[in-house]
């Protein structure tokens, strides 16, 4: 290695950890429904070992009726206990385990060609790469599951190409660690394995060290498929959000008088749409990232628009650098988005977050093998093109996206536990209604959100009551407020949404905080009894 | 003349262009409501430039933007399965090789593929499939050119299997 190449390689080391760590908590501007989930279970976990529906270390956790894969919580335990209740607690695994996941991907890319350029190349797609970074500023599960996949296939490749085969035992730890971190990897993950199994089967030595890491596999993820069998018929998350679970395909698959072959057609033709939707070039390179409302035409995609002819060209030139391994890359770009494809409910980055990384060495091969074609004013021209494009996301993603997506987080929510945290012992009941959004369209989980950020004692949750009046645990009382029902109680607290206001009649109430969005609109008010 | 006839064409069977041939300007990405609305919220909301720079950042050009967009949702697997059967794009990138030294009907065919797409860009149609039907000649031609060099054991099934799940 040189010296420009160890500059650069530390450049994008520095990169990585910059755009995954700096401002962790203020970007997403909220926790969203999913990460406040996570957060909470970690917090109850840590001090309870059980979840908030009083689980006791539980293999899939119940969250919204969600059932989230396990890992994640529990890595969210060990920072939760080092660093409390914050958005930065949860996110942490999620930055550190993604900044990894992109020099272990280096690594890969240099153990197969032993191109160093082409590696740092494919290294900094990958770090720079709008997709990667928004997931690795969340507390994701995938993007964990991410980490594990690629260091299991590190560590694969290395005992193959350097005939150490006892490597295999600490590679299948990994596979199954993928397995326990997110559900695209559980059939993601066996169909990566079987590839390697094939295509590598004249090198994989069938010996004690082999049965050995299939069995220490079998082990590892014996729990997580017992768990998915004995709750097949209602909870499993496979179950839930399978594309058979489709209304409209569900209403034919239960219709007796179309024929099995038509049904499969036409569940084949759902999951042609579908994987068409997850590979078409607009998602990934014009809107595929959520930062902004879906009609607004500045979206970004989760790749740089002036990579889309690298990833095109990229295609064709794997064999030249990858002469011994192209099948497998080639049937690792197509298998990756079957997965995701199989599920209902639309594109769905995180669910496909595995393909971000035979995507980003088609764009990296597509890069390196071009840039000794051009001429040098056009090298600069594609310089200058990418890094206009990275300013862009960069405004997009910390200035816009907080801007006009906080209440897609359900942002307000800490602010009011903040209020609450100072103020706690002034009042002997805080009612809460869930509602918000214009028009009180959406339901949110205060409950979690007020619970984490004024550290409530979790076994006063696993005391809660849950019944038609409402939720009730501790000192809150959180259901839909009807003003022309409610009794207004001596030392109360309420915390509404700004579309269920109390009218004017209302003269035993007074606004304490108006809680605002990042777009300075008021979406909840926090109002105290006067009586 | 060959790619007004392909644009225009293309404008034409999605009814963008009437049969008086009057231009329906409400079918087009211009006359989107959110898009305009987008480009003044973004012209208010970037408070981290400039009040002049924000209008060269965010400004109309956004329509072009909008239209490649367009264009690259549209080549989608499904689409391309849809208009010339997926299995074809084999014998097409055969075709394309063939072509490469042959640059007048190299141009032509790219051309007229980048025209017909541009129909289909500026269009607000979310289906717009029939403004590809003055392309298929295209598309036939290449499938022509490449036929020949596909491997006979491995197109004719795929054929097949790609035949039956569109019936």
């Amino acid at each position: 290695m040189n010296k420009v190449q160890k500059i650069v390689i530390f450049i994008l080391v520095f990169l990585t950890f910059i755009t995954r760590l700096v401002t962790l908590s203020k970007v997403p501007p909220h926790l969203s429904n999913d990460e406040i989930s996570i957060a909470y279970d970690s917090y109850s976990i840590r001090h309870t070992a059980r979840d908030e529906h009083n689980n006791f270390l539980p293999v899939s956790f119940q969250s919204h009726n969600t059932y989230k894969a396990p890992l994640y919580v529990y890595l969210a335990t060990i920072t939760n206990y080092f660093l409390g209740n914050s958005e930065f607690s949860v996110r942490l695994p999620s930055a550190i385990l993604g900044s990894l996941t992109v020099f272990v991907f280096g690594y890969i890319i240099f153990l197969l060609c032993k191109n160093i350029n082409l590696s740092i190349i494919s290294v900094g797609v990958l770090a720079l790469t709008p997709w990667h970074i928004y997931t690795s500023r969340m507390a994701l599960e995938s993007n964990i599951a991410v980490f594990f996949l690629v260091t299991a296939l590190l560590i694969f490749f290395n005992s193959i190409i350097n005939n150490k085969n006892h490597l295999l035992m600490l590679s299948m730890i990994f596979f199954a660690l993928s397995i326990w971190a997110y559900h695209t990897e559980w059939l993601l993950t066996p169909m990566i394995m079987f590839l390697l199994f094939y295509i590598y089967r004249k090198k994989i030595k069938l010996n004690t060290n082999f049965w050995l890491a299939t069995l220490i596999f079998v082990i590892l993820v014996f729990p997580i498929a017992y768990n998915a069998w004995i709750n097949r018929g209602t909870t499993a998350r496979a179950n839930t959000e399978i594309i058979f679970n489709d209304p409209g395909i569900s209403k034919i698959i239960k219709n007796s008088n179309i024929s099995k072959l038509k049904k499969i057609m036409i569940v084949g033709e759902s999951f042609f749409k579908n994987y068409s939707d997850y590979t078409k070039l607009g998602h990934l390179f014009f809107d595929g990232l959520p930062l902004l409302p879906k009609e607004d035409p500045y979206s970004v995609g989760l790749f740089f628009l002036p990579l889309l002819p690298f990833f095109l060209w990229g295609f064709f030139k794997i064999k030249l650098y990858f002469p011994n391994d192209y099948k497998f890359i080639y049937l690792w770009i197509i298998i990756s988005p079957i997965v995701p494809s199989l599920t209902i409910g639309g594109t769905n980055m995180v669910r496909n977050l595995a393909t971000v990384l035979p995507y980003s060495l088609l764009i990296g091969v597509g890069l390196y093998n071009v840039k000794n074609k051009i001429n040098f004013f056009k090298l600069w021209i594609l310089v200058l093109s990418i890094f206009i494009s990275i300013l862009y996301f960069l405004a997009i993603y910390f200035y816009h996206f907080p801007f006009q997506m906080g209440e897609n987080f359900q942002y307000g929510y800490k602010q009011a536990a903040e209020y609450i945290n100072d103020n706690y012992d002034k009042y002997d009941q805080i009612i809460v209604d869930p509602r918000f959004g214009n028009i009180n369209i959406y339901v949110g989980v205060p409950h979690l959100y007020l619970a984490y950020f004024t550290n409530l004692d979790p076994k006063k949750m696993l005391l809660r009551s849950d019944s038609n009046k409402g939720l009730l645990f501790d000192k809150y009382h959180i259901f839909e407020i009807n003003w022309n029902l409610e009794k207004i109680l001596p030392r109360s607290l309420y915390l509404v949404p700004f579309d269920n206001q109390p009218g004017n009649n209302f003269n035993n109430l007074r606004t304490v905080k108006e809680i605002k969005l990042p777009n300075y609109k008021v979406e909840f008010k926090l109002l105290e009894s006067t009586n | 003349m060959v790619f007004l006839l392909i644009f225009f064409g293309g404008l034409f069977t999605t009814r963008v262009i009437n049969k008086d041939l009057t231009v329906d300007k409400v079918k087009l990405i211009f006359d989107i409501p959110s898009i305009r609305d987008s480009v003044l919220q973004h012209q208010r909301d970037a408070r981290y430039l400039p009040y002049r720079i924000r209008l060269i950042v965010f400004n109309n050009f956004i329509y072009v933007y909008q239209a490649l967009r367009n264009i690259a949702n549209f080549w989608n697997l499904y689409n391309i399965n849809d208009i010339f059967l997926f299995v074809n794009l084999y014998p097409m990138y055969y075709g394309f090789k063939s072509i490469y030294k042959e640059k007048y009907i190299w141009y032509i065919c790219v051309l007229g593929i980048f025209f017909g797409s541009f129909a289909i860009g500026i269009n607000k149609m979310v289906d717009a499939r029939m403004a590809t039907w003055f392309m298929m000649p295209i598309f036939v031609y290449l499938i022509y050119r490449g036929i020949r060099k596909v491997n006979i054991k491995i197109y004719l099934p795929l054929l097949l299997i790609n035949l039956l799940f569109l019936i």
